[in-house]
């Protein structure tokens, strides 16, 4: 018997990869949700505004929801639009980034970006964003993988808090925020009233004609168009930053 | 010898440094499962800087368990160990140039163990409900000091522990989420949450088990549970009023007195205004129609615009609340209004009620050029009228929405109006030798009321399925009007030196009642392809009665003329449906589809107890494509069949004899018309250059349109009734650019308009073909300094050219318009501003009096008060006292220019007061504002 039992701890021993759950490829499914009520209100200049608002209010849903696909392996991420649904939020009133692609090559630490920031597509070509990450103990299950907070600040005020898990070996994520020891599967930006949660995960591997890096729109790095969108919203008033942040994801 | 290799090491290190400051400090080791002594690949390092746990490297260990990380600077690092299964391994290591390699060696996983503790803790007290599996408090149940925070009310809450540290135990459980109105993420920082929100702002405080994500979105119930709290707030308690009160005396008699006051609490709105002017200011404008008017009817298209109907004080008042007519106006105008919402906004009710008195008098002088096929003559009439007018009106609006799938909608309004209007004129037909042929002079004196009565249902439907729906709406409109008028008219021939005189008492009564119900369904036959059906039904009735008395030998009016009355029933029913299809891509929007209507006219004329009934038949060919090539650009087509129905004053065999010089003579025979519409239109407008362009143009092709047939007897008294006449069309093009010069805050812009007309109708018989053309070009810009300093610019010139077939008279001039408006706000809360309205008319051969105006305007004020609330403006109308009313119109084989009279010079000083006491219920969302702004 202690035979038995010694040749069954030799087995377990002897397969260390048996307990290994981890990921390396697959496809995600982000859900970003907008409150378009708070938005509203934050944009609000005056007490005027306040009653328009009110009147918005009135008609729109509270929240905007749209889905993003992102497909990775331990080489290349593509974030993309994903299913489509129908929303009231049309023409002007569409939160921007709807249609954000985002290519990211970890293994030469760079991104390409498509966004279309207004009338412009542009092709944002740079290194992998560096932010200064502060790791915190809370602890979060999503779509069943363990998360652990990290939050960080971006032009000096903007707090983003995302929650990544190690299980998933791809320092990637949503939009281009990536840099976390593993996949970050909730993001949150309070000043921009939006979250993205990780609805789904698929662990097929994508195919190489999948994972495409965009080449169309005119090329730029962040540092370019952050400066080019200061100058256009200089006389926009509260939408004016926001704006620049949208962009700038 | 160990210090030699030590000395090398920080040698290597410090080179390696020097040379690229990188990550020169390594800890190592090796991870393994103590339980089976297995070494485990891909476990995740992550080292964090001690002092403030940032993230500064991870790495990922090998096959053989071991890894190497690497960070840049010495220091305390925090290393973290994560495995699936396994507890996670924290350990501190300290980097420092004497020890830049730590190897932490085998470092050992342990399976987490579970334990699952469950104590629920049940009280019930009053203010404290148990719905399901969530706790619920009443927040102003427990008592709290001003200025309490949400951590002070939850201290007192039954069953929640607050520790030193803030951190929050709810039945036994330590709190993992605290949400404000189920939001997570309502600042940056929800763990403050508790400590920056006032208890004063929170409705409810709801402790639940909040299930993972995962469950919830799966709907598979993974059993993991996570204590939370949520602080549902109060509606946005506000209560308090705003107003404003306007006193403002001028010279000449001049005045304009408004007061505005709107009290509101929470939804509830309760509003007041009053205006007393003789300036022009009639009605609110559109920003105070939004305050204190019924602003609250804004509803939004399919397509995702937002647009709102505005009901009118009366006629002529644009969308600034001023009078947009001719003469002199005097109003005293004055709005109720009440809206509220209930059921969590998902009924909304709103009431308004409006009186207005508006006195008009007005002296002006009509020139009118006739164009027959041998000559040319003229009218020239003088006009001097008072009119008075007592309005009510009333609306109601009632919204409900269930869910987010339907809503029920009804409007209501009525009206009442009383009159009197006194029309003295003195009129002649001239020879283009300027020999007059006749002479007449009238006086007619009406009193008039009206009735409306007008309401609107609808119920709005959507489906669970993408893009189908159902939409039934519900029309009623009625108009009542009874007129009676005392005519008192001579005509003179000046060639024969006969004259006759009319002394009739007219009593005019009509009615409209229009009933209408249509309903229209859309299925989705595929993802991009939808087809609509709709069918419709309308009734149009009228009914119109139109009696003139001659007066006996006593001098009562008792006497029917038979010529000038008559009693007519026109009824109009249509039955039309339809169906469309629409294709719905992403950028292309394509739909093309028709109807079918049957159209049925019934007049009946009451004297001869004649009924005439006639059935049309029509094909309503429609499509429209929109193309979105990309964001803020759009170009559109239209085109659209549609019919127009004669009104009873065209179609009611009558004729009429208030202007003796112009008689009318109805047609019953009158077929309704037929228009083709097309329509193409393009936008753009670039952020980033700031640049917009846009550009439309349309043509519209009318079948049997509704023109007149006249006939000028030889001492040139007209006589004219309308008849179907084929050929008539009209045409536009627009377009303009712009573009801003962000450097120098300015903006400059260009624009054009093209307008062309042909217009067939019938003169002493013979078919005279008018033809418009008009095209103009404006150039505009501005300049604008932080609101400090602005300029405006505009300048246009029109040229217009005017062809008659009958004669073969062209009639060609041009009009140029020059506005400027500056203002510059001053020192010491100082404004000064000067407006310059600058309109040249060329002169045309028939009419050669100057008709140019130079209206200069200006107003300097000074605001007081710490609030600037309190403002005295000093205003400036016309200061040059240059002021005209006039217009020229060509239509058809007329030419006519009308000048009147219109405010001229004068100068107010105004009293202006904005209030506002607002009462906040709690600082709510600032709050978490003023949390984001640290």
């Amino acid at each position: 018997m202690k035979k038995i039992i010694l040749l069954v701890l030799i087995a377990l021993a002897a397969k260390p990869t048996t307990y290994a759950q981890y990921t390396s490829y697959g496809k995600i499914e982000y859900e970003r949700k907008s409150n378009m009520y708070q938005q509203m209100e934050d944009m609000a200049e005056d007490d005027e505004d306040e009653r328009w608002m009110g009147q918005m209010k009135s008609m729109m849903p509270k929240f905007f929801l749209s889905y993003f696909d992102l497909e990775f392996n331990t080489q290349y991420a593509l974030y993309k639009p994903g299913k489509e649904v129908d929303n009231k939020y049309k023409g002007w009133g569409t939160p921007p980034g709807t249609e954000n692609v985002v290519f990211t090559d970890f293994e030469n630490k760079t991104v390409t970006a498509n966004k279309q920031v207004y009338e412009e597509k542009f092709l944002v070509q740079d290194t992998i964003r560096k932010l200064t990450w502060k790791i915190e103990d809370e602890i979060r299950m999503i779509a069943n993988y363990k998360c652990r907070k990290a939050v960080t600040t971006m032009y000096d005020s903007v707090v983003v808090v995302a929650f990544y898990t190690d299980d998933i070996m791809v320092s990637g994520g949503p939009e281009l925020f990536a840099g976390l020891p593993g996949m970050i599967l909730e993001l949150a930006i309070p000043r921009l009233r939006t979250t993205w949660i990780a609805t789904k995960i698929e662990l097929t591997p994508p195919q190489p004609n999948d994972l495409k890096e965009p080449t169309k729109g005119k090329k730029v790095t962040n540092e370019e168009l952050y400066i080019s969108l200061q100058k256009i919203v200089k006389k926009w008033g509260k939408w004016g930053n926001r704006s620049i942040w949208w962009s700038m994801l | 010898m160990k210090k030699l290799i030590l000395f090398l090491i920080v040698l290597s290190a410090s080179l390696k440094g020097y040379a690229q400051s990188a990550a020169t400090y390594t800890i190592k080791g090796i991870i393994v499962d103590t339980l089976n002594d297995a070494k485990l690949q891909y476990a995740s390092i992550t080292i964090l800087r001690a002092k403030d746990s940032v993230l500064e490297a991870y790495t990922r260990s090998k096959e053989d368990g071991t890894f190497t990380a690497q960070v840049s600077d010495e220091g305390s690092y925090t290393v973290l160990v994560t495995f699936p299964s396994f507890a996670d391994y924290v350990e501190t290591v300290k980097l420092s140039p004497q020890k830049p390699e730590i190897n932490m060696g085998k470092i050992s996983m342990v399976t987490r163990a579970h334990l699952l503790s469950e104590f629920v803790l049940k009280q019930q007290i009053a203010a404290i409900k148990i719905k399901g599996d969530t706790t619920e408090y009443v927040a102003d149940s427990f008592k709290v000091r001003e200025g309490a925070t949400v951590e002070e009310l939850l201290r007192k809450l039954p069953g929640i522990q607050v520790s030193k540290n803030g951190d929050i135990t709810a039945q036994g459980e330590t709190v993992q989420k605290i949400m404000v109105d189920g939001e997570e993420f309502f600042t940056d920082d929800p763990k403050i949450v508790t400590k920056s929100l006032q208890a004063k702002a929170v409705d409810k405080v709801q402790v639940f088990d909040k299930k993972s994500e995962q469950a919830e979105f799966t709907g598979i119930d993974d059993g993991v549970r996570e204590k939370t709290i949520n602080l549902k707030l109060k509606d946005n308690m506000k209560r308090g009023f705003f107003g404003k009160a306007v006193a403002g005396g001028g010279t000449n008699g001049f005045f304009e007195n408004q007061l505005m006051l709107n009290a509101f609490k929470n939804k509830r709105q309760l509003s007041f205004f009053g205006i007393a002017a003789n300036t022009g200011k009639m009605g609110l404008g559109w920003q105070d129609r939004d305050k204190y008017g019924s602003g609250d009817n804004m509803q939004m298209s399919d397509e995702g615009y937002m647009y709102t109907t505005i009901e009118n004080d009366g006629e002529n008042i644009g969308w600034d609340g001023n009078y947009t007519g001719q003469g002199l106006p005097s109003a005293w105008t004055s709005g109720l209004h009440y809206a509220n919402k209930w059921l969590e906004d998902k009924l909304h009710f709103s009431a308004n009620y409006r009186y207005a008195k508006q006195n008009i008098s007005t002296t002006g002088n009509t020139l009118t050029q006739y164009n027959l096929d041998t000559l040319q003559y003229y009218n020239d009439e003088k006009k001097s009228s008072f009119n008075s007018a007592d309005r009510h009106g009333a609306d109601v609006l009632a919204e409900y929405k269930p869910d987010s799938l339907s809503a029920i909608r009804f409007t209501a309004n009525a009206g009442y109006k009383k009159g009197i209007s006194k029309e003295d004129y003195i009129s002649r037909s001239i020879d283009t030798a300027g020999t007059v042929f006749n002479n007449n002079e009238r006086h007619n004196y009406a009193d008039a009321t009206t009735q409306k009565f007008n309401t609107t249902l609808s119920y709005k439907r959507k489906f669970k399925k993408k893009g189908r729906s159902l939409s039934a709406v519900f029309t009623e409109n009625y108009n009542h009007t009874e007129t009676e008028s005392q005519l008192k008219s001579i005509v003179t021939s000046s060639i024969t030196g006969s004259s006759y005189t009319i002394d009739q008492l007219k009593q005019n009564q009509s009615e409209n009642l229009q009933l209408g119900g249509t309903l229209s369904y859309t299925e989705p036959l595929s993802k991009v392809l939808f087809l609509e059906l709709n069918y419709g039904l309308s009734l149009n009735n009228n009914y119109s009665k139109r009696f003139s008395y001659n007066p006996n030998a006593t001098g009562d009016y008792n006497e029917l003329d038979s010529v000038y009355s008559s009693n007519y029933n026109f009824d109009v029913m249509t039955n039309k449906g339809g169906s469309n299809l629409r294709f719905v891509f992403k950028k292309v929007n394509l739909s093309f589809g028709g109807a079918v209507a049957s159209t049925d006219f019934n007049q009946h004329n009451n004297f001869t107890d004649i009924t005439y009934k006639r059935n049309f038949l029509n094909f309503f060919p429609s499509a429209t494509l929109s193309i979105k090539p990309r964001k803020q650009q759009s170009i559109y087509f239209s085109y659209n069949g549609s019919t127009q129905q004669p009104t009873i004053d065209q179609i009611q065999p009558l004729k009429q004899n208030t202007d003796p010089l112009n008689i009318s003579v109805g047609n019953p025979n009158l077929n309704q018309k037929f228009n083709h519409r097309f329509n193409l239109r393009y936008n753009d407008y670039k952020v980033f250059s700031g640049t917009y362009t846009y550009a439309g143009v349309g043509f519209t092709f009318v079948n049997n349109d509704i023109s007149q047939a006249q006939y000028v007897s030889d001492n040139f008294i007209r006589t004219y009734q309308y008849v179907n006449v084929n050929g008539n069309y009209n045409g536009w093009g627009y377009g303009g650019w712009g573009r801003s010069i962000r450097k120098l805050d300015a903006h400059v812009g260009m624009n054009t308009n093209i307008n062309f007309s042909n217009y067939n109708s019938y003169v002493n018989y013979i078919k005279n073909t008018n033809e418009n053309r008009s095209i103009s070009l404006g150039v505009n810009g501005s300049y604008n300094k932080d609101s400090l300093c602005e300029i405006e610019l505009n300048f246009d010139v029109t040229y217009n050219n005017n062809y008659a077939s009958i004669n073969k008279a062209q009639t060609n001039y041009f009009t140029y318009n020059t506005r400027v408006n500056i203002s510059f706000e001053l020192p010491k809360k100082f404004e000064i501003g000067t407006e310059v309205n600058w309109n040249i008319r060329q002169k045309v051969v028939a009419f050669n009096n100057n008709n140019n105006v130079f209206l200069w305007n200006g107003f300097i004020s000074k605001k007081f008060l710490k609030d600037n609330s309190l403002e005295l403006k000093a205003t400036g109308y016309d200061m040059l006292n240059q002021n005209k009313g006039f217009s020229r119109v060509a239509y058809g084989n007329t030419i006519t220019q009308q000048s009147y009279n219109t405010i001229r010079r004068y100068f107010m000083l105004s009293l202006i007061w904005n209030f506002t006491k607002t009462a906040m219920g709690q600082p709510q969302n600032d709050n978490a504002n003023i949390l984001i702004s640290n």
